[in-house]
């Protein structure tokens, strides 16, 4: 089997998973540039299985994942493995639901208009059922759908994943990111009429227009 | 059943204080019993708007500290002897006051007035924590102006998470900015904002002047400002369907008639 380093959502979080003989360095370069995309949010956990790797190293990965204010805990084999309660709603945040455990997150549906100051997480996709006001922030690990006006920053996928894309009835969003790129909304922008979809193609980030 | 109503706006300078004077004073000189709280600890203005601030003897600072009870830090109004002022400090700060107490007060108060507004200070710290916690519903005052616009769409957002029914006066508009496209109209601000309008009230220089003399234009029968601020009143007391409409200015024709009937 071939070795490889892949991080995956759980219902626990984040989940590090080693395949194969994997050494060190591999493990080591994959969450670096990981961490470099800005894929982890400062605060969130990663786990890893408590004997996947000796003391030496583990103590190597938990430095380095601090640098960034990312968590590494152990995931014990026997645990019981209960889901957590859903954290409390903050004003300000939503977090996705709680995943299944052998499927991907599934898509996060918010039924109302983002407003400034708001910001909407989630490690798969989103779908907006309401605008995105100026100042409101969406993160999505997959792709998002916005049915309305788009003028807050979108970043779709926010793990690396250069696929993503962002539709919206109306694209008008201050900032633009998929992935580790970036694009920022011209000076005048002219209200679309009709509805858009920004994607990666040639190494940029370009929106094409699309019936729907 | 009394009503605790808590006037905010995000942005400083769009005119919670003089919206809260003038519905207060629009209120009570319908005969409702009125108290207006001043939350903006360490910059009070309420009490400058309202002519009041020379018979200030305790504050809510005194009654948060159990120093005073409200009844005996309530300043009562000469003119409009239903209506009262619950006046903060000037010299302590916003940190003098947690809105669990601030809770407990207004909560003494329901059962002696009709309406309890509170005016709450700029900003989304504890000030403005203080204020929002015992209002039964808001008010969102902004101007047609994106950086107004954008403060009141965070503070709506916040209120709505807290479960409070929010309704909109948009204050100081100029309708000839409005109308060239500088300032917002009413569909942009509605676009971002999508809440229930219950005022427009248009810019005028007789709120200056209001300010200084210590009363609210509500009294005034020739401010534009005024007219709006009693439309609100009686849209906030009867549900009245009022219209919006922009002010005219008086032709020639109908000032020259005016100036003949003296």
């Amino acid at each position: 089997m071939k070795a490889r380093v892949r991080i995956r959502g759980s219902q626990e979080g984040l989940l590090l998973l080693l395949e194969g003989a994997v050494d060190f360095d591999l493990i080591e370069q994959e969450i670096k540039s990981r961490l470099e995309t800005g894929a982890f949010a400062r605060g969130s956990v990663l786990e890893l299985a408590e004997h996947a790797i000796d003391e030496r190293d583990w103590k190597r990965l938990e430095a380095l994942l601090k640098t960034s204010g990312v968590i590494l805990r152990a995931r014990r084999e026997k645990e019981d493995k209960t889901p957590k309660k859903a954290p409390a709603q903050k004003s300000s945040q939503i977090q996705a639901p709680t995943p299944s455990p052998s499927t991907d997150v599934p898509l996060l549906v918010v039924e109302r208009t983002v407003r400034s100051g708001q910001e909407v997480q989630t490690q798969g996709s989103v779908l907006v059922l309401g605008n995105v006001n100026p100042g409101a922030h969406i993160i999505a690990g997959g792709n998002i759908d916005i049915r309305g006006t788009c003028q807050g920053i979108v970043h779709a996928g926010a793990y690396g994943d250069q696929t993503a894309f962002i539709l919206a009835d109306r694209l008008m969003p201050t900032q633009i990111r998929i992935a580790e790129m970036i694009a920022q909304a011209p000076d005048t922008i002219e209200a679309p009429n009709k509805a858009e979809k920004a994607v990666i193609r040639d190494g940029q980030i370009v929106i094409e227009s699309l019936e729907r | 059943m009394s009503q605790v109503i808590v006037i905010t706006s995000g942005k400083g300078g769009v005119g919670k204080t003089t919206t809260t004077a003038n519905i207060g004073m629009g209120l009570a000189k319908m005969g409702k019993k009125v108290a207006l709280v001043d939350t903006d600890t360490g910059l009070r203005n309420l009490d400058l708007l309202l002519g009041l601030e020379r018979r200030i003897v305790y504050t809510l600072v005194d009654v948060a500290q159990k120093r005073a009870t409200y009844k005996q830090a309530l300043v009562r109004h000469k003119q409009f002897e239903t209506l009262y002022l619950l006046p903060t400090s000037q010299v302590a700060d916003k940190s003098a006051i947690e809105p669990v107490r601030m809770k407990e007060i207004i909560d003494e108060m329901r059962e002696d007035f009709d309406y309890v507004l509170v005016d709450c200070p700029a900003g989304i710290e504890q000030g403005f924590e203080t204020a929002v916690i015992a209002a039964d519903w808001a008010i969102c005052v902004t101007m047609p102006e994106v950086s107004a616009v954008r403060d009141a769409d965070k503070i709506i957002g916040k209120l709505q998470a807290e479960g409070k029914e929010i309704k909109l006066i948009v204050n100081r508009i100029r309708q000839n900015l409005v109308k060239d496209g500088t300032m917002l109209n009413m569909e942009q601000i509605d676009d971002i904002l999508a809440i229930p309008c219950i005022g427009q009230v248009p810019d005028d220089e007789k709120v200056i002047d209001s300010a200084n003399v210590g009363e609210p234009v509500v009294v005034w029968e020739d401010s534009y400002a005024g007219q709006a601020y009693r439309n609100i009143v009686r849209r906030i007391e009867e549900h009245a369907e009022i219209p919006f409409v922009e002010p005219q200015k008086k032709g020639l024709v109908s000032r020259i008639i005016d100036a003949i009937k003296g």
